[in-house]
């Protein structure tokens, strides 16, 4: 065969090529025409994914927004500051036992025992709180009475109380004495009386200074009787007034342990709490709780909250999904190989 | 999130499914022989030729609503799927027992000579796997210089390069006394 041209050699290889069987061809154009029908052992088709190309920005979306949500709900959850009403935890709660007293505080030094039944010593447990109130000028006489009766709705009594109204609104200051057991209770009402701008709670374990009171004041009536003991054995005037000094001495311990059992069972029957009241111009807020500016408030902090979220999100999944790249480029690089070596093999 | 829109964007504008499906039959219609030829060359065995071609079909059919006209034609598309599936193929006939190699099916076109047909044969039999594939995608199948870089991962200059080292070689096989 004589050098061909490019022409008649490109028929000629045309000519060359492999045709298929008709029967092939007849049996694949009735499998086209019928749409690839899938086997009848297949009974159910699985619900088949989305292409690659929606699936996977859609998982990274979805994956994105919840974990936004996670950590804005967790954010928010948390407070973004101090004294915020989010700072009150449960925990909180837990440190305080709650203690039966009366307002009168007689009964909480019970002066057989510093300690239960168990033996245990029974805490005892000043508490005190702040409550920052804010509300519409025109709202201010109206808040500051309602605090004072939601004081004598729980049986405390109004401290001490200074209000100084203006033209654009003012400030009110309350020191109050609430009985413990009605504190959260009466901080709940009193929160309902205006925006709540922060809120906090504080404890002080006073149990070491109870105990040693009721020592003393044990310690002095044993000392009283056996005092008044030695007075009736006493055959002098010089040695009975001698002891009579020192019952003087110990009638004065006695006065003074009671006493400060007394301010302690006080203290511990009854918590101060703090009010400190805002008023600021503008008009009154629809019952002093929740206004526009509020809104906007609270709407910027939860848009920082979800857009800190995001930003959280994007630093974690980033890397994820460059991996996840690079991984699948890999494997379709290496299965790309594979199949060009299998040509090199034959 | 661009990517995503764009996915969305595209999701909205499919078509729908009964014209894909005559897109399809049009395509497979146009294209059935010469993919046959492409994959009996590849895998040089009738029966194995078939299954890959059925093979190749099918994924294209069901993989039809994927394709871009972005990245090439139909048929490059088409031939770029029967490529992977012949190459599959071949990588499973590596793992097993190589299968007899026979011809892959009868000419049907009436040469000429039925003695330059046998030459062409021979000649191309000389050649090694990658440029008998080049020629067959080439003037078996009849894709343009850019279809045959697209279905092989080349550049267009490049293909054109082997090409024409294939045809050469061919060529000077074609002389060479059997």
């Amino acid at each position: 065969m004589s050098l061909p041209e490019s022409a008649e050699l490109a028929r000629l290889v045309r000519d060359a090529r492999p045709r298929p069987r008709e029967a092939f061809s007849a049996a694949l154009d009735a499998r086209v025409t019928a749409g690839f029908p899938r086997e009848k052992t297949r009974r159910r088709r699985r619900p088949s994914l989305p292409r690659p190309s929606v699936l996977y920005p859609a998982l990274g979306l979805a994956a994105t927004a919840i974990v936004a949500l996670a950590l804005a709900t967790s954010l928010l959850g948390s407070g973004a500051g101090t004294g915020t009403p989010g700072d009150i935890r449960p925990a909180d709660h837990a440190l305080v036992e709650p203690i039966p007293t009366t307002p009168q505080g007689e009964s909480v030094v019970p002066p057989s025992s510093a300690r239960d039944a168990a033996g245990a010593p029974q805490r005892k447990v000043e508490r005190s709180a702040l409550l920052e109130l804010a509300t519409g000028a025109g709202d201010l006489d109206r808040v500051a009475g309602g605090v004072v009766r939601a004081t004598d709705a729980s049986g405390g009594l109004v401290a001490s109380s200074q209000v100084d109204a203006g033209a654009t609104g003012g400030t009110a200051h309350f020191d109050l004495r609430v009985p413990t057991d009605r504190l959260d209770a009466t901080l709940a009402a009193l929160s309902r009386l205006g925006h709540v701008h922060s809120r906090s709670q504080s404890t002080d374990d006073v149990t070491g200074a109870v105990v040693s009171a009721r020592e003393r004041l044990s310690d002095a009536q044993a000392e009283r009787r056996a005092l008044l003991r030695a007075l009736g054995r006493a055959r002098t005037s010089t040695q009975a007034e001698a002891i009579r000094a020192r019952l003087r001495l110990a009638r004065t311990e006695i006065a003074s342990a009671r006493g400060d059992l007394h301010a302690l069972g006080r203290r511990t029957a009854f918590s101060s709490v703090s009010v400190m009241l805002s008023a600021r111009g503008g008009g009154a807020s629809g019952g002093g709780s929740f206004g526009p500016d509020d809104v906007l408030h609270d709407a910027i902090r939860i848009l920082g909250a979800v857009a800190g979220g995001l930003l959280v999100a994007l630093a974690v999944l980033l890397p994820v999904a460059a991996l996840v790249a690079l991984a699948w480029l890999g494997a379709r690089t290496v299965r790309r190989r594979s199949r060009e070596r299998a040509l090199d093999a034959i | 999130m661009s990517q995503a829109l764009a996915a969305v964007a595209r999701l909205a504008h499919r078509p729908a499914a009964r014209a894909t499906f005559r897109d399809f039959e049009a395509l497979y219609r146009s294209c059935r022989d010469d993919v046959y030829g492409y994959v009996g060359t590849m895998v040089r065995d009738a029966a194995t030729a078939e299954d890959v071609v059925a093979t190749a079909f099918e994924r294209a059919y069901r993989r039809h609503s994927q394709y871009d006209p972005r990245r090439g034609t139909e048929r490059a598309w088409v031939f770029g799927i029967a490529r992977n599936a012949a190459l599959d193929e071949l990588r499973r006939r590596k793992r097993h027992a190589a299968l007899p190699l026979e011809p892959a099916g009868e000419s049907a076109a009436p040469a000429e000579d039925p003695t330059q047909r046998a030459t062409v044969r021979a000649a191309l039999d000389t050649l090694r796997t990658r440029e008998r594939e080049i020629v067959a995608l080439k003037y078996g199948a009849g894709l343009s210089n850019g279809e045959l870089a697209g279905v092989l991962g080349l550049s267009e200059s490049n293909a054109g390069t082997l090409v024409h080292r294939a045809m050469t070689k061919l060529r000077e096989a074609c002389c060479v006394p059997a």
